[in-house]
């Protein structure tokens, strides 16, 4: 009995996806844990128990319809692939008068009014996690729950009798948990439906909670979402013990009764299908026009990040310069590393989250630099003591407050951002031991890039990490990078370039097959995604041939730059005409402290295309897919296809579905309003206004400008090269990309003879082809 | 050339006057325009008003230099007619104002483009200017009123900048209800002074107050200006709405924490010469301000968001400078005044930077011993110093026991492990306070008129009071916190020991709140994007 609902705990819990500390901001999919059920039945689920729909209002598809961006041809086409129960009329008239949406599941604590609801969970979450901006220390040794429970025990907010019923209950969770449901008696699918809904109501901190399973797994057993689910469960049952008779009969009846299995939204999701329908008819087509011949062998190619942002910059660099080829590649160019912790300063790593950093790149002379840095932070936190206790801070802020003046003026004072860069590295060394990295380690992860860099023909290999610039910005992290931890690229592409260039990997990579041009030389570059400038990192050691070839890429990438900044300015609401006048504009967005919206990310984002370049070249992308590098014809088992369905399309996936879930349901998804934000716990997240609430997800800076919307919120397309039965054995072997495509999480198209088709388990489907 | 100075002097001075009212003018502008072109040329107005407010007010300043040095202007002269009591006090005010508002307009423009609230911001942001601008200008106590006024009603609309949000209406609605409290006190000061000394106009009221005795009308409106200076200062138990103004935009808070919340410190400034040494006023001030510096920096303390920190460290800050002002410390009231706000409104604007400062974790602090060994020291060296040079802090025991105990405390933050070349810096960074504190006490000691009222023993025993609770909370924070009685408290001063709450509860049962839905934002955003 008790381990039934044990089980619908750990379900419940389960359906909630982690978040990262802001400086280690991952582009998260919210609904990882729900992904081995139907999208639309996730859908429904939420709508009763959030009151919010993964679909956008009735009123957005209608204006789209009308504004022409919906055809009749998507919808027709939607309906037949779909096999939805409508026509064209009455899907029409559905956005006409959509139907009144059903009530949602209510919490205890939402019936009795005068209350903020679950704020008490959340501020006792704020005080446990926050190591940074709290002086007055919390008792230490204690998990979780028991340390809400005793605040909550000794807060005199709350009634006399809440406080007693809660002393009562055993001062371990799981105990207490068996307690409730025991007095509940609820069937376990109900005691689900009801856990999973209190979780949404601190959808923030219960993501936080998970989120620590997952990068500070130590913390886990005392501090993880259980902890949390408890907690809700507590205060649901302290809220019912406060509802009339009445009341809660009603509570309880609406948990028992089952979801409906007639989705009221269904009509929304086949809008949403159309709505899609017509991006991948466009792309469809846009794919389908004929290449331009590709130049004989290129002199230098450059490997950029697949990021959506990339898409521009490779496509403007090609033009420039005919003799510059573009790669695409995951941005962190196979190197699961984490920066140097010698110093003070919390280790970053900067990989993907579904990845562990098994090296941590060597400083010069650590031990000194560790010292001094350890010297230099703990004046700082001197200082920073003195401010915030009792007895010095008003003394202190008498007597040196009016050097803030200073400080006022000059950061009002405009200034340009530089190129971010970073440090030469020097060596990895692994993680656990310290130990530097053996030799074929080094060339496992040099092969690893090679191929999936499909080989690389040129003698140059410039590998383009990327960083951006923003000041006073709590969600620096998310621009500079959306997947790889909040980190910029460029050191990833330094590591990456001095392993390239070693010479026992260059001697031992022969031997397992592949053939380096000769010469050959990696080097490093990052990209600014704010504007669009290109540092390469320099290198004595480059053989002087490849000299005229490097001077080729600089210049073509400033070229590029410029016309890539060109496409970008309207969007920013840069006005500035002269090429000069709109970098510098754009430069100074990133050292300004008062822009919200320095660039806009990865917005807009659609489509993964795994392909040789060959097949997207020259094409207008817009700025919306990602591209990595696929060669079919090297890769014949399906092997490399896999892995880049299950590490670079995963990761593409968790950024689409970030993006689409802070535009569609931005309450529960969506970051909220900048100007409302405030930093909690140093670096844990933010909140908007005065709610502890934690908020998670982009915020509406980063979607949309006033009230224009930047962002189309669509399901990601990936687009692949190869031949159908490569594909459907991956999906075969791989549960979760089963789950993802089966469930509609994600649509899979390959690019066949006849252009697009869209798998679905019952065949392939055409995509078609011209937009009218 | 005498003639020429005068009539440099009259158009400097009016000049000066002519900002605030451009102002008001550049305000009902922006309200009404249409486009986002006009728009941009009022931000643009404001921004040059803001800045050239500075400009006449750093000339102003120089004028009175002149006057001091011995090169009479004729400065008192000319403004009489023109309305204005261009003083020390106004012209530091001045100064502070028009900075702090040259640098929100800069900010907010860039911070507010393109968002829902950026139309009704520039408008009342500009009223807020203008009137703080007018009240510290003033010679007149109706104008001073008025402009009170003006300031609270302008305040209201920007705290509900976003109008759809619950808890800014009711941290606006309370703000709506203590200001009014605020301004039925001071029209009640303002009234008694006029039925005591027959003039609203601050030289002959200064005059006739040196010429003769107070009265019970002067008692009665020192404790009426009292009651005005607590409201807008946000004290206890009234102070519920300034931790809840993260619910406007940051720009808001930078304005209201540094520009307006100290205008109830600065009424006492500009009034405090028309008392007798210290009155019933003083004492409420140092209760009231004594208790709410306590309870607030304690519950700083516990603040998780640095918003929430920020607030109740204003919340505090502004609890002592009245409780300077109580205890008859107006210079020091006057320096804390001006340095909080530039500190506050800095640490607003920049509050994104926090997760950047968080790049390490906290460093566990060295033995108790090893940082009394250095505190201690450094405390009694500062109180001796302090022991032979009384005027330091105004002839002030109190304040000279603070400094002396601050001084310690800056010592005892010490992380383990701090080098001896790093602690000895520490250490005479924190004696340097001293010197620090008498340097900014010269620089703004002739701002005000004789600043200095010897301690009653009434003060003297309040004030102990409030400095020994203080040691005492901190001492147990520092010394015991993982105690279970301190573990106790800690919960009750996370929540500002309820305080807030009565209030708030009455508020909430009168107050016009709307729990509007929000107007679905999802579904405006379509335009020009496909087309």
């Amino acid at each position: 009995m008790t381990s039934s609902y044990l089980d619908a705990l750990k379900r419940a819990t389960d359906a909630i996806a982690p978040v990262w500390p802001l400086d280690q901001w991952i582009a998260v999919n919210p609904w990882w844990g729900l992904k081995h059920q139907p999208i639309e039945q996730v859908s429904q689920a939420l709508s009763r128990r959030a009151g919010q729909p993964m679909t956008m209002p009735a009123e957005f598809y209608r204006h789209a319809w009308e504004a022409g961006r919906i055809t009749s041809q998507d919808v027709q086409q939607a309906l037949r692939q779909g096999g939805y129960a409508y026509s064209e009329q009455s899907l029409v008239g559905y956005l006409a008068s959509p139907p009144k949406a059903a009530t949602p599941l209510r919490s205890a604590w939402e019936v009795l009014k005068g209350h903020d609801g679950f704020d008490a969970l959340a501020e006792s979450c704020a005080s446990y996690f926050d190591q940074h901006q709290q002086r007055w220390s919390n008792p230490t040794g204690e998990s979780l729950y028991p340390f809400w429970k005793h605040t909550v025990q000794h807060d005199l907010r709350w009634p006399k009798t809440l406080r007693q019923s809660l002393r009562t209950l055993p001062d371990e969770p799981m105990a207490a948990v068996e307690q409730v449901a025991a007095d509940w008696a609820l069937t376990p699918e109900a005691f689900e439906a009801l856990t999973h809904t209190l979780l949404l109501r601190v959808n923030g901190w219960a993501s936080w909670c998970q989120g620590i399973g997952w990068h500070s797994a130590d913390q886990q057993p005392s501090a993880g979402i259980h902890q949390l689910a408890a907690m809700a469960l507590i205060w649901e049952w302290l809220g019912v013990d406060q509802l009339t008779t009445v009341q809660r009969r009603e509570w309880f009846s609406q948990w028992q009764t089952g979801q409906s299995t007639l989705d009221q939204h269904e009509a929304l999701w086949c809008w949403q299908h159309a709505y899609e329908l017509g991006y991948q008819r466009a792309l469809a087509s846009v794919l389908a026009a004929p290449s331009e011949p590709l130049p004989h062998v290129p002199k230098v190619q450059a490997a950029f990040c697949i990021d959506v942002r990339s898409e521009r910059f490779r496509r403007h660099l090609e033009n420039a310069d005919a003799s510059v080829g573009t790669l695409g590649v995951a941005g962190f160019f196979g190197m699961p590393v984490a920066d140097a912790d010698t110093g003070p300063e919390r280790a970053q790593p900067r990989v993907p989250g579904l990845l562990k950093p098994a090296y941590r790149i060597g400083t010069p002379e650590p031990h000194a630099q560790g010292m001094q840095r350890y010297q230099q932070e703990s004046q700082r936190q001197s200082v920073r003591h003195a401010k915030y206790a009792p007895l010095s801070t008003f003394t202190l802020v008498e007597t040196t407050g009016i050097a803030w003046g200073w400080k006022l003026i000059k950061d009002s004072l405009r200034k340009q951002a530089p190129v971010p860069q970073c440090e030469a590295p020097e060596g990895l060394f692994h993680t656990y031991d310290g130990e530097p990295i053996a030799g074929h380690d080094k060339v496992a992860l040099a092969k690893n890039l090679l191929t999936l860099l499909g080989h690389p023909s040129a003698s140059l290999l410039v590998l383009v990490g990327h960083d951006s610039q923003s000041d006073n910005n709590p969600h620096h992290a998310g621009l500079t990078c959306g997947a790889c931890g909040g980190q910029g690229g460029g050191m990833n592409a330094r590591v990456a370039a001095a392993l390239l260039n070693d010479t026992e990997v260059q001697q031992a990579l022969p031997q397992m097959g592949i053939v380096l041009p000769s010469p050959f030389f990696a080097l490093a570059a990052t990209h600014c995604t704010l504007t669009d400038r290109v540092h390469v990192y320099h290198d004595e050691q480059m053989p002087e041939t490849l000299e005229s070839a490097l001077r080729a890429f600089e210049t073509a990438a400033q070229r590029a730059g410029a016309a890539t900044r060109l496409e970008r300015a309207p969007a920013l609401g840069v006005e500035k005409q002269g090429a000069t006048e709109r970098l510098e504009s754009m430069a100074m967005r990133g050292a300004d402290w008062s822009q919200p919206r320095p660039e806009w990310g990865l917005v807009n984002n659609a489509a993964l295309i795994l392909a040789p370049r060959a097949r997207t070249q020259g094409k207008a992308l817009d700025g919306r897919a990602f591209l990595h590098e696929y060669y079919p014809e090297q890769d014949p088992e399906g092997s490399v296809l896999e892995g880049l369905m299950m590490a670079p399309m995963l990761v593409a996936s968790w950024i689409n579905l970030q993006y689409y879930a802070s535009t569609v349901v931005p309450d529960l998804y969506g970051g909220g309003n900048k100007l409302l934000h405030s930093v909690v716990g140093g670096h844990v997240g933010v909140i908007e206004g005065n709610s502890p609430q934690l908020r998670i997800g982009l915020p509406e800076q980063s979607l949309r400008d006033g009230d224009t919307l930047h962002h189309e919120p669509l399901r990601l397309t990936v687009v692949v090269d190869a031949p159908k039965a490569r594909i459907e054995a991956i999906i075969e072997r791989q549960p979760v990309v089963a789950e993802l495509i089966h469930h509609r999480w994600l649509w899979l198209t390959r690019l066949g003879e006849n252009g697009l088709e869209r798998y679905s388990p019952q065949g392939w489907q055409p995509i078609g082809g011209e937009r009218e | 050339m005498p003639q020429f100075i005068d009539f440099a002097v009259l158009a400097l001075l009016a000049l000066w006057l002519l900002i605030p009212v451009s102002l008001l003018v550049v305000a009902g502008a922006s309200a009404r325009a249409g486009s986002s072109k006009s728009l941009g040329r009022a931000w643009k107005a404001g921004r040059l008003l803001t800045l050239s407010a500075l400009v006449a007010s750093l000339a102003v300043g120089a004028m009175l230099l002149m006057d001091a040095w011995g090169l009479p202007t004729g400065l008192p002269e000319t403004a009489q007619p023109l309305g204005l009591y261009p003083d020390g006090l106004a012209v530091w005010m001045a100064l502070l104002i028009s900075l702090l508002g040259t640098v929100l307009l800069r900010f907010a423009e860039g911070y507010l483009k393109g968002d829902r609230g950026e139309r009704r911001f520039l408008p009342w942001c500009l009223v807020v200017l203008a009137s703080v601008m007018l009240l510290v200008f003033t010679h007149h106590l109706v104008v001073m009123l008025i402009a009170w006024v003006g300031v609270s009603v302008a305040l209201h609309h920007l705290l509900t900048l976003y109008p759809e949000r619950v808890e800014a209406q009711r941290a606006a609605w309370q703000k709506f209800v203590v200001s009014r409290i605020g301004d039925i006190a001071l029209i009640a000061a303002v009234a008694l002074l006029y039925a005591r000394f027959g003039t609203f106009e601050l030289p002959q009221l200064f005059a006739a107050a040196a010429a003769g005795s107070g009265g019970w009308q002067v008692e009665a409106a020192s404790v009426a200006l009292a009651v005005a200076a607590l409201c807008k200062c946000a004290q206890v138990p009234m102070h519920g709405w300034l931790i809840k103004v993260m619910e406007a935009p940051t720009p808001v808070s930078a304005l209201l924490h540094a520009g307006v919340i100290n205008l109830g410190g600065f009424v006492w400034l500009r009034l405090f010469p028309v008392f007798d040494g210290l009155t019933l006023g003083h004492y409420l001030l140092i209760a009231v301000g004594g208790f709410t510096a306590l309870v607030a920096v304690m519950t700083m303390l516990t603040q998780t968001s640095v918003k929430h920190a920020l607030a109740w460290s204003t919340c505090a800050q502004m609890g002592f400078m009245l409780f300077e002002i109580g205890v008859g410390a107006y210079t020091l009231a006057l320096a804390h005044l001006l340095a909080h706000s530039l500190y506050k409104a800095h640490s607003f604007l920049a509050s994104g930077r926090t997760v950047r400062a968080a790049r390490c974790e906290r460093l566990p602090l060295a033995p108790m011993r090893q940082r009394l060994a250095l505190a201690l020291p450094a405390a009694a060296l500062a109180a001796a110093v302090l022991a032979v040079f009384p005027t330091l802090v105004s002839h002030n025991p109190l304040l000279g026991a603070l400094l002396s105990l601050a001084v310690g405390s800056t010592l005892l933050g010490m992380p383990v492990g701090t080098a001896k070349r790093k602690r000895l810096a520490l250490f005479v960074m924190a004696l340097g306070l001293v010197p620090l504190y008498a340097l900014l006490h010269s620089m703004l000691a002739p701002a005000l008129p004789s600043a200095y009222a010897p301690l009653t023993l009434t003060a003297g025993l309040l004030g102990t009071l409030m400095l020994a609770s203080l040691v005492l909370a901190a001492g147990a924070v520092t010394l015991f916190p993982q105690a279970a009685c301190v573990a106790r408290w800690r919960v009750h001063f996370s929540q500002g020991l309820y305080l807030a709450l009565p209030f708030q509860r009455a508020v909430d049962a009168i107050a016009p709140i709307h729990d509007w839905s929000r107007p679905a934002p999802l579904a405006h955003g379509l335009k020009g994007e496909w087309s």
